[in-house]
Formats: C-alpha cells, structure tokens, sequence
C-alpha cells in the first residue's frame, strides 16, 4: 500500500511535468501587408525588443550602450533590452530551446548554423534586400557569413575580426630588421630576434590556432580550404598544408621562438605581455589596436606572410559575429527590430565601432573618425586582402578540442603528425555529429 | 509513522496534515531533483546536442566513455589523487590547528579560528583568480621563490603550466581553502570533550602528545568521519577550482570528472556522453561513501 501511494505520487507528479513543458502558442495569422509597409515603426506604440549579444566587456558594452542611445533618438518609443553574455553559446541555446529566445540575437557562424537548423532563426533575406543592406555593406561581407546555406540570409554582421601580424618596433629597429613579405624571409626574422636573445613569438594556445591558419592560406588554394571547412571534405592539398604548418610550429616549437611555459600561457594576459615589450612579433586582432596603444607600445602590424607568392594575401578574418532575428518574433515587433539592425548600417553608428577600434563590414566612410596610430597600422595591415575563416570554427566542438591539441603540442606531448591525426580523427567525429544534427 | 503500520484511509486521515505539510517539500524535491536525476539518467541512453531530438543508442555512451574515453580515465586519476590528498594533508592540518587553539591555551583563540576560516568564507573564483597571479610565471611571487631556490625551468613555465605539477599546484589552492574548514568542525569537537578526561590524564602523568592520541583522537571520531564524507563528495564533484584556475589545461593534465562532464555538456554539446559521466559520478561518489561507511562502523569499537 505504502509502495502504492508513492508510486502513485511520483506518477502523478510525473505526468504532471512532462504535461507542463513548452506549449506551442497557435499561430497568428500572417501579416498580408507588403513587406515595406510592414517595416514601419509606429511612433505612437510603446515596445520593448529584447538583444542577447556575446558584446560583454566593458568596451564592447559601452559601444553597445552609444549605439542604442542613437538608436532611442530616433526611436524613443523603443526600449532595447541588451542582455550581454560571455557563455554565448549556451546562453542562446538555453533561451531558444526554453521557448524564451531575445528578438534580437549576435551569431557568429558556428551558432548561426546550430540555431538556423531548427528553424530559430528567421529568413531575413528578403529583408535585406528591402532595406538595402546589401549596398551598404562591404561587397560579399553578408554572403560570406550565410555562406553555409547559399540563397537564404539569416544574419548581417556589422564589424569583423582580422587576425594580422603586431611587431614590436623599436626591437626591429635595434636588429635592423624589415616587415617580412614572403614566409622565408619571416623565417629569417624569427631566427635573428632568437639570436638577439629576444622571444619571437607571444602566443597561446588560442593565438596558435592563428599562425596555422595564415600559414595555409598563404599555401593551400582557398576552394579546398572552403571544402574542408563547409565540411565537404579534406583534400590532399589540404591535408598536406596543414602537415606542413603543423611540423612548421613544431619546429619554431622546438627552436625556442616561443615563451617558456607557452602552453600555460592565459590567453586574456596576452596584451599585457606582449606590452612588456620583451617579444617581438604577437598574431592577433586588430582590435588589440586600443589595449597596446593603452600599454604606450610603438607597434607596427602586417598581414601573415605568404608561403607562396602566387596566392592572394588572405587573413584569417571573419564577422565578429552577426545580427540575426528569432523567427518567431510578433509580426508586430519586426519593424522595431529591423529598425534597430538598420541603425547599424548608418554612418553614426559605423563611427562609434571605428573609434572604438573595430573593423567594420560597412561600406561607410568615416574619414573625420578619430583613430589611433595602432588601429591604423592595423587597417593598413588589412586592407585588400580577402577574408579567410577561422578554421576551428568548421564545426562545433573543433575550437575547444584544437586548442587542447595546441597545449600539447606546445608542450612537447605530440609532434606536427600526430596533431594531425588527432585533428583528422576530431574532425571526422564532429563533422559526423554536426551532419547527424543537420539530419543529413 | 511507525514502521510496518499499513496505510489505510484511517491512517491518511489521521496523518492528513503531516503530509499536507510535507507535500509542498517533497513536490520540489521530486520536481527539481528527482525528475531532472531521472532525466539525466534517461539522456545517458541518447545521442543529443541540447537541442532538436534525442536519438536512442542503448549503453553505447557508457561503453565510449569506459573504453574510447582517454579523458575520462585522466579525469579519474585526478579525482583519486584530489581525493587522496584533501582527505589528509588539509584534515591533519585542521585537527593539529584546532588542537593547538583550543588545547594549546592559546590567548585569542577565537581570532584564530576566524582567520585560519577566511579562505573557506573568499569565493573560489577570487581565490583562483589570487592564486593565478601568485602562480603567474612571469609576474607571481612565486616563480620569484623558484628562482631563487635555482629552480629556473620550474619558475619560467609556472606551476600550473606543466602537466607533471599542475594537479599538485591546485591542491595546494584546495588545502588552503578547506584546512579552515576541517579546523572549526574539529576546534568545536574537541570543545565538547570531557574536560575531567584530560585532568585525570594529567593526574596520571600523561603528556600533551599522549592526550591527543588517546582522548583528543577517539573524542573527535564522529567529527572526523562527518570532515571526511563531506571532503570525499567534494573531492569527487571538485570543478571550481579546476574550471576558474586552468579549465583543465595545459593539455588534458588537469582534467576532473565534473569539468570533463561540463566539456563534453556544454562546449562539445554531447549531452549523452555528458550524462553518462555524470551518473558514473554519482554512483562513484555513492559507493565510496557507502564503503567508507562501512568500514568506518567496523572499526568502530
């Protein structure tokens, strides 16, 4: 009896959870206005759009926080309610798949793709056009972020992220030594700072994944790096440049042109060590611009030298991430969140990112913007190359399990080859587990 | 309700208000722990990524994780060794402090204890963040003392950046936030011992050292196997410190069974082998207690 009664309890209660999830509410009619009278705020009705954005630190925020109060000039009847995260990722699949998503969400490729493919995110393609997105961007910048299902747009990115080569000035100008151009000529660089008794590198096991990455772009033809990062498949060509700039690192590795106890480097103390002034020569953003020109360092930057001459300069580069639209939004909601993108597309808000030390996406100029030597070394840097990805970003996953593989070999645990086959044997499993989720 | 009283309506009737009072106790205990415990075994069964559907596979996520998972054989020789050395280095620590305060006739004791209680009071993310500074080889104090010492190499790649001294490293973060602990439950144990035990002892000629291994020791038996129980299910579910400190690195070196859980969970969205790991988890932490248990009521007398 005793036994009965709880079992009974627990099925009730039971029965009663399963009962109590997510309820799909019906679905409202479809807006039958034209799509351009449907993008109009009305100025009388009072909304609040919800944003979840990965835009966490205080620079980032306090942008984020100019951009909105532009943005409430023009639209005061609009609150924005910026919920900044760092755990992104997680933050955006728990509020999704509780049924609570922000109107507004920043994606970069890996999560734009997990959340498009169960319907999350919403088909703004023809948005884009209507709002002219197209012409105000940088030519291919918002087809390279959607490139993973051609035809459908379901973010626009505003700022990217290229990754250039920072060097320290004043110890190539005590070693008498030149920007280097071609990769051999950088070899030749790195061998003279070592002999000088300087460090070469300043790096971790996050900006490592950045010397491989230039490395094949600057030897491997971009259409098998695309096959291998759309998951298509791992060419020859492809395989043998990343054994080549594998064994590459191993040797600079072995050569000592990397910090003692690299491997247990923080990433997030770079700037401030590369500030000391000790190392010559430090692969990261561009965005690192404001904290060295903070650290009072005379730096120069340049793009990642090329292995072969025949290629086209290509930096690791991609948005820094994109603003995409919850499909389910209240039809009465769009115009005020389309309202907000667009604010992004303007030549206010493109100045506020520029002279918050962005790149942007934007084809706006701001000449009167006011940059810092450092961001212009680092435009300079990036100027006519063509965007190439970040290749841990080819599948969810690859970018945590990388970097480990990059500890270790710093560390000596695995040599260039056996990084490869590990990364081989990582990338199969999670190009399987991405494919299984796709439903392919 | 006294045992082997079958339940009848007389029963329930009598007893409505007792479990009208427990209901809303044990609605949320079934609710936020009991469902989520049955679901977690439920998606140990499956394949999914935290969202869209679940896709049955049997004991295929146990069978990965016990024979393909290298991971999780390096998380469990870590948790050994974590285990091994926060239920001794910090407990005799503790004892031996809590003897010397409330034994030792200290003048201040009080503010001892508070003191020697403080690194348990910090959060664990400020103690890691001033012990990553400490740690820091470039700028800690640390890596000072190994120079100075001669140990160049251990001082230029800081202890937490090598594999062979990283789990060591965050131990000594673990002994210095839980000895506080082991002090204050022992320093109140050793304060309800009889106090005419340690006259008589002394009427007998007995000194300090033979006190404390035959009236503080035995006095303390039930304390010392509350500290350990609980430092045991700590070791096991240990992922603060790991997490805020190195996030397992370098390498897998100083991967734990929790951080290895939250990994697979929520950076590699493998629910199935993340729950897996956590129910061999559970169940560790379960058995051991239990054995400990036993073996502690043996030895009791």
């Amino acid at each position: 009896m005793k036994k009965l009664f709880a079992v009974l309890l627990i099925t009730t209660v039971l029965s009663g959870a399963m009962a109590g999830g997510r309820r799909e509410a019906p679905a409202p009619a479809p807006d039958a206005r034209p799509l351009a009278e449907r993008l109009v705020v009305d100025p009388d009705v009072q909304q609040t759009i919800t944003v979840m954005s990965w835009h966490h630190t205080a620079v980032r925020r306090d942008l984020m926080n100019q951009t909105i109060a532009l943005f409430n000039e023009r639209y005061p009847n609009i609150r924005i309610d910026h919920s900044p995260v760092e755990d992104y990722t997680q933050a955006y699949r728990l509020a999704f798949d509780s049924g609570d998503p922000p109107d507004i969400v920043y994606v970069d490729d890996t999560n734009q793709n997990a959340l498009s493919r169960f319907d999350y995110l919403m088909d703004i393609t023809e948005i884009v056009d209507a709002k002219n997105w197209h012409d105000k961007a940088k030519p291919g910048a918002i087809e390279y972020q959607n490139r993973r299902h051609p035809g459908t747009i379901y973010s626009v990115p505003f700022v990217s992220a290229p990754r250039v080569v920072w060097y320290n000035k004043e110890i190539f100008d005590e070693l008498g030594l030149s920007v280097p151009v071609t990769f051999d000529e950088l070899n030749d660089v790195l061998a003279r700072i070592k002999a000088a008794g300087y460090t070469p590198f300043e790096a971790s096991s996050i900006t490592l994944l950045w010397h491989v990455d230039g490395m094949l772009f600057g030897q491997v033809p971009i259409e098998d790096i695309t096959k291998w990062y759309y998951l298509e498949e791992t060419t020859p060509r492809m395989r043998a440049g990343q054994l080549a700039a594998l064994e590459q690192v191993d040797e600079w590795l072995r050569r000592g042109y990397f910090r003692e106890g690299v491997a247990g480097v923080d990433h997030n103390s770079l700037n401030v060590l590369f500030g000391r002034g000790e190392t010559a020569i430090y692969v990261t953003g561009a965005s690192a611009a404001r904290p060295l020109n903070e650290a009072g360092l005379d730096v120069g930057a340049f793009p990642f030298p090329k292995i072969s001459r025949d290629f086209p300069t290509t930096l690791v580069d991609a948005a820094d991430s994109s603003w995409a639209i919850q499909a389910n939004l209240p039809d009465e909601k769009l115009a005020a969140a389309v309202a907000f993108i667009d604010t992004f597309f303007t030549e206010e808000a493109t100045r506020i990112w520029v002279e918050g030390g962005f790149v942007t996406t934007m084809d706006i100029d701001v000449p009167d913007a006011r940059i810092f030597p450092q961001q212009m070394e680092a435009l300079q840097a990036a100027e006519g190359a063509q965007m190439g990805y970040f290749l841990d970003n080819a599948a969810p996953g690859l970018f945590p399990a990388m970097r480990i593989l990059n500890e270790r070999l710093m560390l000596g645990e695995i040599d260039g080859r056996e990084y490869l086959q590990r990364l081989e044997s990582e990338y199969e499993t999670l190009k399987a587990e991405a494919l299984a989720a796709a439903g392919d | 309700m006294a045992k082997g009283i079958p339940i009848t309506i007389h029963t329930l009737r009598r007893d409505a208000i007792a479990y009208l009072l427990l209901a809303p106790a044990m609605i949320m205990f079934l609710y936020f722990v009991f469902i989520p415990a049955l679901q977690t075994f439920q998606i140990s069964f499956t394949i999914w990524q935290g969202i869209g559907p679940k896709r049955y596979v049997g004991l295929l996520n146990y069978r990965n994780m016990l024979v393909n998972d290298e991971v999780y054989w390096i998380s469990l020789r870590n948790n050994l060794i974590w285990t091994a050395v926060s239920m001794t280095i910090p407990v005799w620590i503790g004892l031996f402090q809590a003897n010397l305060i409330v034994r030792g006739g200290l003048r201040q004791a009080k503010l001892y204890q508070l003191v020697y209680f403080l690194p348990q009071v910090i959060s664990v993310v400020v103690a890691a963040i001033i012990w990553q500074w400490i740690y820091d080889p470039i700028m800690g104090p640390a890596s000072d003392i190994f120079k100075s010492l001669g140990f160049e190499r251990v001082a230029a790649r800081g202890l937490i950046g090598h594999p062979s001294t990283v789990i060591y490293a965050l131990l000594v973060v673990n002994v210095w936030i839980h000895y506080g602990f082991c002090c204050v439950v022992f320093a109140s144990a050793i304060q309800g011992i009889d106090k005419e035990l340690y006259e008589a002892s002394i009427m007998d000629g007995a000194g300090r050292k033979v006190q404390f291994w035959n009236i503080t020791l035995p006095g303390v038996r039930e304390a010392m196997t509350t500290v350990l129980v609980l430092t045991m299910i700590w070791s096991f579910k240990v992922f603060d410190i790991v997490f805020a400190m190195t996030r397992g690195g370098p390498g897998q070196s100083s991967y734990v069974i929790a951080l290895h859980t939250y990994i697979q969970g929520f950076v590699y969205h493998r629910m199935g082998i993340a729950t897996a790991v956590t129910v061999s988890l559970t169940l560790m932490v379960f058995l051991m207690s239990k054995i400990f248990l036993a073996v502690r009521e043996r030895y009791r007398y």
